[in-house]
Protein backbone atom coordinates (compact mmCIF):
# COMPACT_ATOMS: atom_id res chain seq x y z
CA UNK A 1 0.00 0.00 0.00
CA UNK A 2 1.56 3.44 -0.89
CA UNK A 3 2.00 6.24 1.29
CA UNK A 4 -0.03 8.81 1.52
CA UNK A 5 1.52 12.25 1.79
CA UNK A 6 0.25 15.96 1.60
CA UNK A 7 2.28 18.77 2.31
CA UNK A 8 1.25 21.51 4.91
CA UNK A 9 -0.36 24.49 3.87
CA UNK A 10 -1.17 27.84 5.48
CA UNK A 11 -4.21 26.06 6.88
CA UNK A 12 -3.79 22.50 6.35
CA UNK A 13 -1.67 19.75 7.78
CA UNK A 14 1.00 17.68 7.19
CA UNK A 15 -0.35 14.43 6.32
CA UNK A 16 1.77 11.50 6.23
CA UNK A 17 -0.53 7.92 6.32
CA UNK A 18 1.61 4.90 5.99
CA UNK A 19 -0.39 1.50 5.62
CA UNK A 20 1.88 -0.52 5.14
CA UNK A 21 3.05 -0.10 8.60
CA UNK A 22 -0.30 1.01 10.10
CA UNK A 23 1.49 4.47 11.15
CA UNK A 24 -0.53 7.66 10.39
CA UNK A 25 0.95 11.03 11.35
CA UNK A 26 -1.20 14.24 11.13
CA UNK A 27 0.69 17.53 12.01
CA UNK A 28 0.25 21.84 11.88
CA UNK A 29 -2.75 24.15 11.13
CA UNK A 30 -5.92 23.16 9.99
CA UNK A 31 -8.69 25.23 9.10
CA UNK A 32 -9.67 25.11 5.46
CA UNK A 33 -12.99 26.36 4.69
CA UNK A 34 -13.73 23.43 2.72
CA UNK A 35 -12.89 21.16 5.45
CA UNK A 36 -14.72 17.82 4.11
CA UNK A 37 -12.66 18.21 1.18
CA UNK A 38 -9.39 18.21 2.06
CA UNK A 39 -10.35 15.08 4.37
CA UNK A 40 -11.61 12.94 1.63
CA UNK A 41 -8.31 11.35 1.14
CA UNK A 42 -7.52 10.86 4.11
CA UNK A 43 -11.07 9.08 4.20
CA UNK A 44 -10.44 7.09 1.07
CA UNK A 45 -7.06 6.14 2.02
CA UNK A 46 -8.60 5.25 5.66
CA UNK A 47 -11.12 3.15 3.62
CA UNK A 48 -8.24 1.33 1.93
CA UNK A 49 -6.54 0.39 4.95
CA UNK A 50 -9.12 -1.28 6.57
CA UNK A 51 -8.91 -4.11 3.91
CA UNK A 52 -5.62 -4.83 4.86
CA UNK A 53 -5.28 -3.16 8.66
CA UNK A 54 -1.89 -3.95 10.29
CA UNK A 55 -2.13 -5.45 13.76
CA UNK A 56 -1.22 -2.52 15.55
CA UNK A 57 -2.61 0.89 14.02
CA UNK A 58 -0.68 3.97 15.12
CA UNK A 59 -2.25 7.17 15.13
CA UNK A 60 -0.24 10.88 16.59
CA UNK A 61 -1.54 14.62 15.93
CA UNK A 62 0.55 17.04 16.88
CA UNK A 63 -1.36 20.45 16.08
CA UNK A 64 -0.73 23.70 16.47
CA UNK A 65 -4.30 24.69 16.44
CA UNK A 66 -7.34 23.60 14.70
CA UNK A 67 -10.82 24.82 13.81
CA UNK A 68 -13.82 23.10 15.06
CA UNK A 69 -14.54 21.68 11.48
CA UNK A 70 -11.41 19.73 11.90
CA UNK A 71 -12.42 18.58 15.48
CA UNK A 72 -15.11 16.97 14.02
CA UNK A 73 -13.17 15.69 11.24
CA UNK A 74 -10.40 14.33 14.30
CA UNK A 75 -13.72 12.21 15.69
CA UNK A 76 -14.47 10.61 12.95
CA UNK A 77 -10.51 9.42 11.56
CA UNK A 78 -10.59 7.94 15.23
CA UNK A 79 -14.04 6.01 15.14
CA UNK A 80 -12.65 5.12 11.39
CA UNK A 81 -9.52 3.97 12.58
CA UNK A 82 -10.59 2.53 16.17
CA UNK A 83 -11.96 -0.93 15.71
CA UNK A 84 -9.50 -1.95 12.24
CA UNK A 85 -6.75 -3.33 14.37
CA UNK A 86 -6.56 -4.87 17.36
CA UNK A 87 -4.27 -2.78 18.78
CA UNK A 88 -4.98 0.80 18.14
CA UNK A 89 -3.03 4.17 19.95
CA UNK A 90 -3.96 7.61 19.48
CA UNK A 91 -0.64 10.08 20.43
CA UNK A 92 -1.32 13.59 20.84
CA UNK A 93 1.69 15.91 20.53
CA UNK A 94 1.97 19.01 21.83
CA UNK A 95 4.33 21.22 22.72
CA UNK A 96 5.37 22.64 25.65
CA UNK A 97 2.34 24.91 27.40
CA UNK A 98 -0.01 24.46 24.50
CA UNK A 99 -2.70 24.26 26.99
CA UNK A 100 -5.78 24.52 24.53
CA UNK A 101 -4.48 21.88 22.58
CA UNK A 102 -3.46 19.18 25.38
CA UNK A 103 -7.52 20.73 26.33
CA UNK A 104 -9.03 19.61 23.02
CA UNK A 105 -7.18 15.97 23.56
CA UNK A 106 -8.35 15.70 27.26
CA UNK A 107 -11.91 16.34 25.61
CA UNK A 108 -11.46 13.74 22.64
CA UNK A 109 -10.33 11.05 25.39
CA UNK A 110 -13.22 11.69 27.52
CA UNK A 111 -16.03 11.90 25.31
CA UNK A 112 -15.10 9.04 22.87
CA UNK A 113 -13.36 7.25 25.65
CA UNK A 114 -10.31 6.65 24.15
CA UNK A 115 -7.03 5.58 25.45
CA UNK A 116 -5.39 8.69 24.25
CA UNK A 117 -1.74 9.64 25.23
CA UNK A 118 -0.93 13.45 25.82
CA UNK A 119 2.91 13.69 25.17
CA UNK A 120 4.36 16.98 25.71
CA UNK A 121 7.28 17.60 24.07
CA UNK B 1 -19.93 48.63 12.69
CA UNK B 2 -22.67 49.22 10.48
CA UNK B 3 -21.93 52.83 10.41
CA UNK B 4 -18.14 52.04 8.75
CA UNK B 5 -19.77 49.62 6.27
CA UNK B 6 -21.72 52.49 5.20
CA UNK B 7 -19.28 54.76 5.36
CA UNK B 8 -16.78 52.85 3.32
CA UNK B 9 -19.57 51.38 0.37
CA UNK B 10 -17.40 52.99 -2.09
CA UNK B 11 -14.66 50.99 -1.15
CA UNK B 12 -14.46 47.52 -2.41
CA UNK B 13 -11.50 46.60 -0.56
CA UNK B 14 -10.15 48.54 2.27
CA UNK B 15 -7.30 47.33 4.90
CA UNK B 16 -6.21 49.51 7.24
CA UNK B 17 -3.57 48.41 9.41
CA UNK B 18 -1.50 49.72 13.08
CA UNK B 19 1.06 46.77 13.75
CA UNK B 20 4.17 45.01 13.60
CA UNK B 21 6.04 45.93 9.66
CA UNK B 22 7.96 43.32 8.90
CA UNK B 23 8.64 41.25 5.77
CA UNK B 24 6.26 38.47 6.50
CA UNK B 25 3.24 41.13 7.10
CA UNK B 26 4.36 43.16 3.87
CA UNK B 27 3.85 39.64 1.78
CA UNK B 28 0.84 38.93 3.63
CA UNK B 29 -0.88 42.32 2.76
CA UNK B 30 0.56 41.78 -1.31
CA UNK B 31 -1.21 38.30 -1.63
CA UNK B 32 -4.50 39.79 0.37
CA UNK B 33 -4.16 42.64 -2.43
CA UNK B 34 -3.38 40.03 -5.27
CA UNK B 35 -5.87 37.82 -4.55
CA UNK B 36 -8.51 40.31 -4.80
CA UNK B 37 -6.98 42.17 -7.86
CA UNK B 38 -6.61 38.93 -9.88
CA UNK B 39 -10.73 38.37 -9.46
CA UNK B 40 -10.94 41.69 -11.19
CA UNK B 41 -11.37 42.20 -15.05
CA UNK B 42 -10.50 45.82 -14.93
CA UNK B 43 -7.91 45.73 -12.50
CA UNK B 44 -6.21 42.43 -12.83
CA UNK B 45 -3.34 44.07 -14.94
CA UNK B 46 -1.83 46.11 -11.92
CA UNK B 47 -1.72 43.74 -9.49
CA UNK B 48 1.57 43.31 -9.64
CA UNK B 49 2.22 47.52 -9.70
CA UNK B 50 0.17 47.32 -6.30
CA UNK B 51 2.49 44.54 -5.15
CA UNK B 52 5.71 46.46 -5.63
CA UNK B 53 3.89 49.53 -4.57
CA UNK B 54 2.91 48.32 -0.99
CA UNK B 55 6.69 47.05 -0.27
CA UNK B 56 7.75 49.86 -1.14
CA UNK B 57 5.74 51.98 1.06
CA UNK B 58 6.02 49.16 3.98
CA UNK B 59 10.10 49.92 3.36
CA UNK B 60 9.54 53.46 3.61
CA UNK B 61 7.67 52.61 6.83
CA UNK B 62 10.43 50.95 8.22
CA UNK B 63 13.15 52.69 7.31
CA UNK B 64 12.06 56.27 7.73
CA UNK B 65 10.45 55.93 10.99
CA UNK B 66 12.04 57.52 14.01
CA UNK B 67 14.97 55.39 15.43
CA UNK B 68 13.64 55.77 19.01
CA UNK B 69 9.98 54.05 18.34
CA UNK B 70 9.80 53.76 22.52
CA UNK B 71 9.63 57.90 22.51
CA UNK B 72 6.81 57.96 20.80
CA UNK B 73 4.87 55.19 22.17
CA UNK B 74 5.80 56.74 25.50
CA UNK B 75 4.13 59.95 24.69
CA UNK B 76 1.34 57.89 22.95
CA UNK B 77 2.22 60.45 20.25
CA UNK B 78 1.49 58.06 17.05
CA UNK B 79 1.02 54.95 15.62
CA UNK B 80 2.65 53.75 12.13
CA UNK B 81 -0.31 52.93 9.52
CA UNK B 82 -0.63 51.65 6.60
CA UNK B 83 -4.19 51.42 4.33
CA UNK B 84 -4.96 49.63 1.10
CA UNK B 85 -8.01 50.41 -0.66
CA UNK B 86 -9.53 49.97 -4.12
CA UNK B 87 -12.51 52.16 -4.84
CA UNK B 88 -13.94 51.79 -8.48
CA UNK B 89 -10.87 51.61 -10.93
CA UNK B 90 -8.33 53.06 -7.99
CA UNK B 91 -6.29 51.89 -5.98
CA UNK B 92 -4.47 53.62 -3.24
CA UNK B 93 -1.51 52.61 -0.91
CA UNK B 94 -1.08 55.35 1.75
CA UNK B 95 1.16 55.02 5.35
CA UNK B 96 1.78 57.65 7.94
CA UNK B 97 4.59 57.07 10.30
CA UNK B 98 6.30 59.50 12.66
CA UNK B 99 9.44 61.74 11.82
CA UNK B 100 11.69 64.68 13.51
CA UNK B 101 10.78 67.85 12.24
CA UNK B 102 13.42 68.28 10.79
CA UNK B 103 13.28 65.21 8.75
CA UNK B 104 9.96 66.78 7.76
CA UNK B 105 11.12 70.08 6.32
CA UNK B 106 13.82 68.10 4.09
CA UNK B 107 11.45 65.50 3.28
CA UNK B 108 8.68 67.96 2.32
CA UNK B 109 10.68 69.16 -0.14
CA UNK B 110 12.59 66.31 -1.59
CA UNK B 111 8.68 65.54 -2.29
CA UNK B 112 7.89 68.71 -3.84
CA UNK B 113 10.94 68.50 -6.30
CA UNK B 114 9.94 64.73 -7.05
CA UNK B 115 6.84 65.81 -7.96
CA UNK B 116 7.48 68.52 -10.18
CA UNK B 117 9.56 66.01 -12.26
CA UNK B 118 8.37 64.46 -15.66
CA UNK B 119 8.94 60.96 -16.41
CA UNK B 120 12.11 61.80 -18.20
CA UNK B 121 13.39 64.16 -14.98
CA UNK B 122 12.31 61.20 -12.67
CA UNK B 123 14.01 58.57 -14.67
CA UNK B 124 17.12 60.89 -14.74
CA UNK B 125 17.52 61.26 -10.81
CA UNK B 126 17.18 57.55 -10.44
CA UNK B 127 19.64 57.26 -12.64
CA UNK B 128 21.94 59.91 -10.71
CA UNK B 129 20.94 58.73 -7.64
CA UNK B 130 21.85 54.32 -9.06
CA UNK B 131 25.48 55.90 -9.81
CA UNK B 132 26.07 58.16 -6.83
CA UNK B 133 25.36 54.30 -4.97
CA UNK B 134 26.08 55.97 -1.70
CA UNK B 135 22.76 55.04 0.07
CA UNK B 136 21.15 57.34 2.69
CA UNK B 137 22.56 56.58 6.47
CA UNK B 138 18.98 54.79 6.22
CA UNK B 139 19.31 52.82 3.39
CA UNK B 140 17.59 53.76 -0.07
CA UNK B 141 18.79 57.17 -0.97
CA UNK B 142 15.46 58.15 -1.53
CA UNK B 143 15.03 55.93 -4.85
CA UNK B 144 11.85 54.18 -3.06
CA UNK B 145 10.03 57.88 -3.39
CA UNK B 146 11.30 58.20 -7.03
CA UNK B 147 10.00 54.56 -7.68
CA UNK B 148 7.03 55.35 -6.37
CA UNK B 149 6.26 58.13 -8.70
CA UNK B 150 7.41 56.46 -11.52
CA UNK B 151 5.32 53.28 -10.81
CA UNK B 152 2.30 54.85 -9.83
CA UNK B 153 2.44 57.55 -12.50
CA UNK B 154 0.79 60.32 -10.20
CA UNK B 155 2.64 63.26 -7.97
CA UNK B 156 3.28 61.50 -4.46
CA UNK B 157 0.86 63.32 -2.14
CA UNK B 158 1.97 64.31 1.41
CA UNK B 159 0.58 65.77 4.29
CA UNK B 160 2.46 66.37 7.55
CA UNK B 161 1.01 66.61 11.13
CA UNK B 162 3.50 68.68 13.75
CA UNK B 163 2.79 66.30 16.85
CA UNK B 164 5.01 67.52 19.36
CA UNK B 165 8.02 70.00 18.97
CA UNK B 166 10.39 67.34 18.33
CA UNK B 167 8.31 64.86 15.79
CA UNK B 168 5.64 65.29 13.46
CA UNK B 169 3.02 62.70 11.68
CA UNK B 170 3.85 62.29 8.09
CA UNK B 171 1.05 60.96 5.02
CA UNK B 172 1.85 59.61 1.99
CA UNK B 173 -0.35 58.87 -0.50
CA UNK B 174 -0.17 57.12 -3.76
CA UNK B 175 -2.57 56.43 -6.40
CA UNK B 176 -2.94 53.79 -9.44
CA UNK B 177 -4.92 54.16 -12.27
CA UNK B 178 -6.01 51.52 -14.55
CA UNK B 179 -5.18 53.76 -17.97
CA UNK B 180 -2.01 55.95 -18.23
CA UNK B 181 -4.00 58.69 -19.44
CA UNK B 182 -5.75 58.85 -16.07
CA UNK B 183 -3.97 62.08 -14.54
CA UNK B 184 -6.28 63.54 -12.52
CA UNK B 185 -6.38 62.23 -8.86
CA UNK B 186 -9.56 60.66 -7.62
CA UNK B 187 -8.76 59.99 -4.06
CA UNK B 188 -7.58 62.82 -1.62
CA UNK B 189 -5.06 62.55 1.17
CA UNK B 190 -7.74 64.60 3.94
CA UNK B 191 -9.67 61.58 3.15
CA UNK B 192 -6.94 59.46 4.45
CA UNK B 193 -6.23 61.36 7.42
CA UNK B 194 -9.89 61.31 8.24
CA UNK B 195 -9.54 56.97 8.22
CA UNK B 196 -6.55 57.54 9.78
CA UNK B 197 -7.57 60.20 13.06
CA UNK B 198 -10.93 57.66 13.03
CA UNK B 199 -9.49 54.84 13.08
CA UNK B 200 -6.65 56.02 15.58
CA UNK B 201 -9.63 57.25 17.88
CA UNK B 202 -11.25 54.07 17.87
CA UNK B 203 -7.99 52.46 18.75
CA UNK B 204 -8.48 50.38 15.62
CA UNK B 205 -5.52 47.96 14.85
CA UNK B 206 -6.32 46.25 12.17
CA UNK B 207 -9.68 46.97 9.89
CA UNK B 208 -10.54 45.05 6.88
CA UNK B 209 -13.64 45.47 4.55
CA UNK B 210 -13.62 43.09 1.52
CA UNK B 211 -13.92 39.59 0.41
CA UNK B 212 -14.14 36.87 3.27
CA UNK B 213 -13.48 34.01 0.65
CA UNK B 214 -11.19 31.12 1.43
CA UNK B 215 -7.70 33.22 0.56
CA UNK B 216 -8.83 36.35 1.82
CA UNK B 217 -9.48 34.93 5.44
CA UNK B 218 -6.23 33.05 5.56
CA UNK B 219 -4.31 35.93 4.44
CA UNK B 220 -5.65 38.01 7.60
CA UNK B 221 -5.52 35.04 10.12
CA UNK B 222 -1.95 35.03 8.89
CA UNK B 223 -1.16 38.76 9.36
CA UNK B 224 -3.07 38.08 13.24
CA UNK B 225 -0.77 35.12 13.91
CA UNK B 226 2.36 36.96 12.83
CA UNK B 227 1.15 39.14 15.66
CA UNK B 228 0.71 37.12 17.73
CA UNK B 229 4.22 35.58 17.65
CA UNK B 230 6.56 35.74 20.34
CA UNK B 231 10.20 34.61 19.18
CA UNK B 232 8.88 33.61 15.92
CA UNK B 233 7.24 30.97 17.05
CA UNK B 234 3.50 30.90 18.12
CA UNK B 235 2.13 32.28 21.93
CA UNK B 236 0.40 29.71 23.42
CA UNK B 237 -1.13 32.32 25.26
CA UNK B 238 -2.55 33.22 22.02
CA UNK B 239 -3.72 30.21 20.92
CA UNK B 240 -7.13 30.75 21.93
CA UNK B 241 -7.78 34.27 20.03
CA UNK B 242 -5.88 32.77 16.92
CA UNK B 243 -8.61 29.37 16.87
CA UNK B 244 -11.59 32.33 18.52
CA UNK B 245 -11.17 34.64 15.25
CA UNK B 246 -11.16 31.63 13.09
CA UNK B 247 -14.07 30.33 13.96
CA UNK B 248 -16.05 34.61 13.99
CA UNK B 249 -14.29 34.64 10.14
CA UNK B 250 -15.40 31.61 8.86
CA UNK B 251 -19.46 31.38 10.92
CA UNK B 252 -19.66 35.01 9.49
CA UNK B 253 -18.46 33.87 5.90
CA UNK B 254 -20.91 30.78 6.39
CA UNK B 255 -23.45 32.63 6.45
CA UNK B 256 -22.53 35.54 4.13
CA UNK B 257 -24.77 36.14 0.86
CA UNK B 258 -22.79 36.53 -1.83
CA UNK B 259 -22.96 39.38 -4.17
CA UNK B 260 -21.26 39.05 -7.65
CA UNK B 261 -19.23 36.58 -6.45
CA UNK B 262 -17.65 38.13 -3.47
CA UNK B 263 -19.29 37.52 0.21
CA UNK B 264 -17.91 41.24 1.47
CA UNK B 265 -17.87 42.08 5.19
CA UNK B 266 -15.63 43.42 7.60
CA UNK B 267 -13.06 41.94 10.30
CA UNK B 268 -11.95 45.00 13.17
CA UNK B 269 -9.31 44.66 16.01
CA UNK B 270 -9.79 47.49 18.57
CA UNK B 271 -8.42 48.31 21.96
CA UNK B 272 -10.91 49.23 23.93
CA UNK B 273 -10.36 50.30 27.75
CA UNK B 274 -6.68 48.15 27.37
CA UNK B 275 -8.78 45.18 26.05
CA UNK B 276 -8.55 44.29 22.89
CA UNK B 277 -11.64 43.59 21.03
CA UNK B 278 -12.32 41.57 17.12
CA UNK B 279 -15.58 42.45 15.55
CA UNK B 280 -16.46 40.49 12.44
CA UNK B 281 -19.55 41.37 10.46
CA UNK B 282 -21.14 41.27 6.95
CA UNK B 283 -24.67 40.10 5.29
CA UNK B 284 -26.14 36.96 5.74
CA UNK B 285 -28.60 35.14 3.66
CA UNK B 286 -32.18 35.75 4.44
CA UNK B 287 -33.10 31.96 5.08
CA UNK B 288 -30.19 31.93 6.93
CA UNK B 289 -31.26 34.23 9.59
CA UNK B 290 -33.97 33.00 11.71
CA UNK B 291 -31.73 29.39 12.94
CA UNK B 292 -29.08 31.35 13.16
CA UNK B 293 -30.85 33.94 15.43
CA UNK B 294 -32.43 31.08 17.08
CA UNK B 295 -28.92 29.20 18.01
CA UNK B 296 -27.15 33.05 19.00
CA UNK B 297 -30.25 33.14 21.69
CA UNK B 298 -30.37 29.26 22.83
CA UNK B 299 -26.45 29.91 23.37
CA UNK B 300 -26.74 32.68 25.09
CA UNK B 301 -29.13 31.00 27.70
CA UNK B 302 -26.21 28.43 28.65
CA UNK B 303 -24.03 28.84 31.74
CA UNK B 304 -20.36 28.29 31.55
CA UNK B 305 -21.28 24.27 33.13
CA UNK B 306 -24.22 23.83 30.57
CA UNK B 307 -21.93 25.42 27.31
CA UNK B 308 -18.93 22.41 28.44
CA UNK B 309 -21.92 19.89 28.35
CA UNK B 310 -23.51 20.95 25.43
CA UNK B 311 -20.27 21.65 23.15
CA UNK B 312 -18.72 17.81 24.27
CA UNK B 313 -22.06 16.29 23.14
CA UNK B 314 -22.36 18.36 20.19
CA UNK B 315 -18.73 17.41 19.63
CA UNK B 316 -19.46 13.54 20.09
CA UNK B 317 -22.18 13.32 17.65
CA UNK B 318 -20.34 15.66 15.34
CA UNK B 319 -19.09 13.20 12.48
CA UNK B 320 -23.15 12.32 12.09
CA UNK B 321 -23.83 16.49 11.80
CA UNK B 322 -24.22 17.71 8.30
CA UNK B 323 -23.23 20.61 9.27
CA UNK B 324 -19.63 21.08 8.27
CA UNK B 325 -18.43 21.59 11.60
CA UNK B 326 -20.86 19.76 13.79
CA UNK B 327 -22.47 23.10 14.99
CA UNK B 328 -19.59 23.42 17.15
CA UNK B 329 -18.11 27.13 15.84
CA UNK B 330 -20.73 29.48 17.48
CA UNK B 331 -19.80 27.09 21.36
CA UNK B 332 -16.43 27.19 20.44
CA UNK B 333 -16.72 31.26 20.57
CA UNK B 334 -18.83 30.95 23.18
CA UNK B 335 -17.05 28.82 25.89
CA UNK B 336 -13.77 30.37 25.00
CA UNK B 337 -15.54 33.62 25.79
CA UNK B 338 -17.18 32.68 28.70
CA UNK B 339 -20.38 33.42 26.74
CA UNK B 340 -19.46 37.34 26.92
CA UNK B 341 -19.91 37.71 23.73
CA UNK B 342 -22.29 39.86 21.64
CA UNK B 343 -24.01 39.77 18.35
CA UNK B 344 -26.35 41.59 16.65
CA UNK B 345 -28.40 41.79 13.39
CA UNK B 346 -28.85 45.11 11.65
CA UNK B 347 -32.05 45.11 9.04
CA UNK B 348 -31.14 47.36 6.36
CA UNK B 349 -33.61 49.76 4.38
CA UNK B 350 -32.78 47.22 1.24
CA UNK B 351 -34.77 44.50 3.38
CA UNK B 352 -31.11 42.85 3.97
CA UNK B 353 -29.86 41.84 7.24
CA UNK B 354 -26.29 42.68 8.45
CA UNK B 355 -24.85 40.19 10.95
CA UNK B 356 -21.64 41.30 13.52
CA UNK B 357 -19.97 39.23 16.40
CA UNK B 358 -17.79 40.74 18.74
CA UNK B 359 -15.73 39.77 21.93
CA UNK B 360 -13.20 40.35 24.22
CA UNK B 361 -9.81 38.83 23.37
CA UNK B 362 -9.19 36.56 26.13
Amino acid sequence: MEKLIIEATNQTPEVIFDGENGAFFIAGKSYPENVNEFYKDIYDYIELYKQKPCHKTTIDFKWLYYNTATTKNIIKIILLLKDCSPEFEINWICKKHFDLIIEKGEEIKEVLNVNLNIIQN
Amino acid sequence: MYDIFKELEQEKISLAYFGVFNDKITNLLISLSEDYLQRQDKLKKLSKKTSFLIAESFQNIVRHGVVNKEDILEKNLSKDFFQLSVQGDRISISSANVITNKEAQEFSNYIDNINELDAEGLKNLQLQTLSRANLSEKGGAGLGIIEMVRKSGFPLKKHFIQLSEDFSLVILSMEIANSDKEKQHKISIQNIETIYKRMSEKNIIMFYKGDFSNTSNTNIIEILNNNFMKDGDINPSNLKNIVAIIEVMQNVSKHGKEINGFREGIFALTLEDEELYVECSNFIKQENFEELEKNLIHIKTLNNNQLELFYKDKMANSYLSEDQNGGLGLLEIARFTKNTFNYSFTKTTDDEIFYSIKFKTI
